[in-house]
């Protein structure tokens, strides 16, 4: 009986932990709760329906997504050029060049997300200290998955 | 195409928003300008909490040990600059309230302004029924009518001083539940937004941090530096009270083309008081020159980046209109103010083109 009580209290102190859910991403598995925390703080949460725009070619580029659920097919010139899903990251490729999107994005089916500002994640990548270091390989290995999937597919998608 | 149905529920919700907006504006109306001040603040000290926070200090953490870092400073400071400080408005103020009162004749009997009277005399002696020295007189009696105003106006509105007493230890507290949640009120200002201008209201929101936070850190920087280098240039050539003088000339140096001569302008007047000579009066010029040198050309371009570019005639409108508008704080403010406003109109102009919205 009282380890049912204490199971149950428990259960009503069990504090929310939604950092940990950072760690869907390749970005970020390999980062401790400590720094998660800090990242997920500063990432604003979004739904989009079906059919609805996420952004188009020349608006201006400041958000990174991460895909949590549904699905996101990608566009340019009308042409079709992938679709990515939960786990994938989006706006990469687009984080270092003309500050303008390149292509546009249009949810396909309801999709959750999270997004993070490259203002912010700039400001991350110049801190001192191990969670700058730690983001900066993470980045770096992932944009050279990119340059890689230029001729292949991989496992998790960032675009 | 078929005619789009009218939600009138959705109507209703935003007219009933709208509605709880403008009275909740009413009812806090009050705490508006506390609320401000805050969140002026609150961006000064930003950066150095999520510092802290990237250390794993935790932004409450980060904050309490701010305040008690800069209440240590301060209070440092007051100790050491507070005897100083009074002893030279008591200076001042006893200038001012002089027991037979400030007269014609006591400002005649400093060696300046005596000079000029005797040149005055000595040009009516050539050309008579010019009157130039009466007409000299006639200024330093209007001079002194201002200035025997001063105190009483200091002393009527004590309530008013009182009042900004509460409000600048009220700010600090406002601004430690803004600074704690930093990031979440960020973010439920940005929820607001539909995903239509979601990227959009994310841009904006980071150039109010990037424009309103470093313009003010970099002002408050330039006040101290300018302070710092007005109090030691004034001592050393010679200037009464130069630490008052230094932080008036640091506090004034926020509005551009036009701060540093009123800075100037108060040492010359300080010296020309205390019965200096010519010479001592360029002394003191020359000091507050070489200040605004070092000022426009290292502490300027270090600390604020590029100027603040703004027409001359526009500043002087500006300090003009806050004047007129809420006298001598909204002169200080007004300059700093409107650049910001403009900044932000500008790109929310360009961003909104940007995203085809207009």
């Amino acid at each position: 009986m009282i380890k049912r009580y204490f199971q149950q209290l428990q259960a009503k102190l069990k504090v929310e932990q939604p950092a940990l859910e950072l760690k869907q991403f390749e970005l970020f598995s390999k980062m401790n709760e400590a720094e998660l925390n800090i990242i997920h703080e500063l990432m604003f949460s979004r739904e989009y329906a079906a059919g609805e725009k996420l952004y188009a070619v020349g608006y201006p580029m400041e958000l990174i997504f991460f895909i949590q659920t549904g699905e996101i097919e990608l566009s340019e010139n009308g042409e079709l050029l992938r679709s990515l899903s939960a786990g994938d990251v989006l706006g990469f490729k687009d984080l270092d060049g003309s500050g303008k999107r390149s292509h546009k994005a249009i949810a396909k089916s309801e999709v959750k997300l999270l997004a993070l500002s490259a203002r912010d994640l700039r400001e991350l990548r110049k801190n001192p200290g191990q969670l700058a270091a730690r983001l900066n390989a993470a980045i770096e290995a992932e944009l050279q998955k990119l340059a890689e999937r230029e001729n292949g597919e991989t496992e998790s998608e960032l675009v | 195409m078929g005619k789009r149905k009218v939600n009138w529920y959705r109507i209703g919700f935003r007219l009933l928003l709208a509605a709880v907006i403008i009275a909740a504006l009413f009812f806090y109306r009050w705490v508006i300008s506390y609320l401000v001040a805050a969140l002026l603040l609150s961006y000064i000290l930003q950066p150095i909490i999520s510092y802290l926070q990237r250390w794993r200090i935790p932004r409450w953490a980060g904050v309490i040990s701010l305040y008690l870092i800069l209440a240590s400073l301060m209070a440092w400071i007051t100790a050491r600059l507070i005897p100083d400080l009074i002893a030279q408005a008591n200076n001042l103020y006893q200038l001012l309230q002089h027991e037979e009162g400030l007269s014609v004749e006591m400002l005649l009997n400093i060696p300046f302004v005596y000079s000029i009277s005797q040149y005055a005399k000595s040009i009516d002696a050539s050309i008579p029924g010019l009157g130039l020295q009466a007409q000299f007189i006639g200024i330093l009696e209007s001079a002194l009518q201002f200035l025997m105003g001063l105190p009483k106006l200091l002393l009527e509105n004590y309530g008013s001083i009182i009042g900004a007493v509460s409000f600048i230890f009220t700010i600090p507290l406002i601004s430690f539940f803004l600074l704690k949640d930093w990031h979440k009120l960020r973010r439920s200002a940005v929820q607001l937004s539909s995903n239509r201008y979601f990227e959009l209201s994310v841009i904006l929101i980071n150039k109010i941090d990037e424009v309103v936070g470093s313009f003010l850190r970099a002002m408050l920087l330039e006040a101290i530096a300018v302070s710092i280098m007005a109090s030691i240039a004034l001592s050393i050539a010679g200037v009464s009270n130069p630490v008052l003088i230094g932080i008036f000339a640091g506090v004034a140096n926020v509005i551009p083309y036009f701060g540093p001569f009123v800075g100037g302008a108060l040492a010359v007047i300080s010296v020309i008081f205390s019965g200096g000579s010519l010479i001592n009066m360029l002394y003191a010029a020359l000091s507050m020159y070489i200040v605004q040198v070092i000022d426009n050309n290292l502490v300027y371009p270090v600390v604020v980046g590029k100027a603040m570019k703004m027409h001359p005639l526009w500043v002087l409108l500006t300090v003009l209109a806050g004047g007129w508008y809420g006298g001598i704080l909204w002169m200080f403010i007004s300059v700093p103010l409107v650049y910001m406003v403009y900044q932000m109109m500008s790109v929310l102009y360009s961003n909104l083109k940007d995203f085809k919205i207009i």
